[in-house]
């Protein structure tokens, strides 16, 4: 009985020493060259 | 005022045979070399192939949409942490060549975070008078 809850406390220590990140959802602006602009080029 | 398919197509086509990887960088300022990209990059992508960039062609211009799959962004690891801000399309390294640079949502990165980033678009129009 004891040696199960040690191996739960050892889970659950190794899960707090490797903490979880967040998924980042990151919008690419997207983008047009052409027309009144010109194509493109570093302004 | 015209111009030809071909030219569409070749514009476009150098970007995505060229483009090998992308980048998310946090510059404080954009990034004008392949050198400085590489040198602020918080997260890359796996490489990059041609099916992952559709070319597709309409009448008021061509677009290449750059897909938001796997082989693009699942596999984004975070090598630093920092504010993403540009989004980089490089070459290998051998050719050194920074192709194209975007922005993105502004947002800090931390250690173990994955990034997803919806499919996008580089187009070029039909030209107009000035």
């Amino acid at each position: 009985m004891d040696n199960d809850k040690d191996k739960d406390n050892v889970i659950k220590l190794e899960d707090k020493k490797k903490p979880k990140g967040n998924e980042q959802k990151l919008d690419v602006q997207s983008g047009t060259l052409g027309g009144k602009n010109g194509f493109g080029g570093r302004k | 005022m015209f111009a030809s398919t071909q030219f569409y197509e070749a514009s476009l086509n150098i970007l995505k045979n060229g483009i090998k990887k992308m980048l998310i960088t946090a510059s404080s300022s954009e990034p004008s070399s392949y050198a400085e990209a590489v040198v602020s990059v918080l997260a890359q992508s796996t490489t990059i192939t041609t099916t992952d960039m559709v070319l597709s062609g309409g009448t008021s211009g061509y677009t290449l949409t750059i897909s938001s799959n796997a082989d693009i962004i699942a596999a984004t690891t975070l090598e630093s942490t920092g504010i993403a801000k540009y989004i980089c399309g490089l070459s290998t390294a051998g050719d050194a060549v920074l192709f194209y640079i975007t922005t993105c949502t502004t947002k800090k990165l931390a250690t173990g975070d994955t990034v997803t980033m919806p499919s996008w678009t580089i187009t070029i129009v039909e030209p107009t008078s000035d």
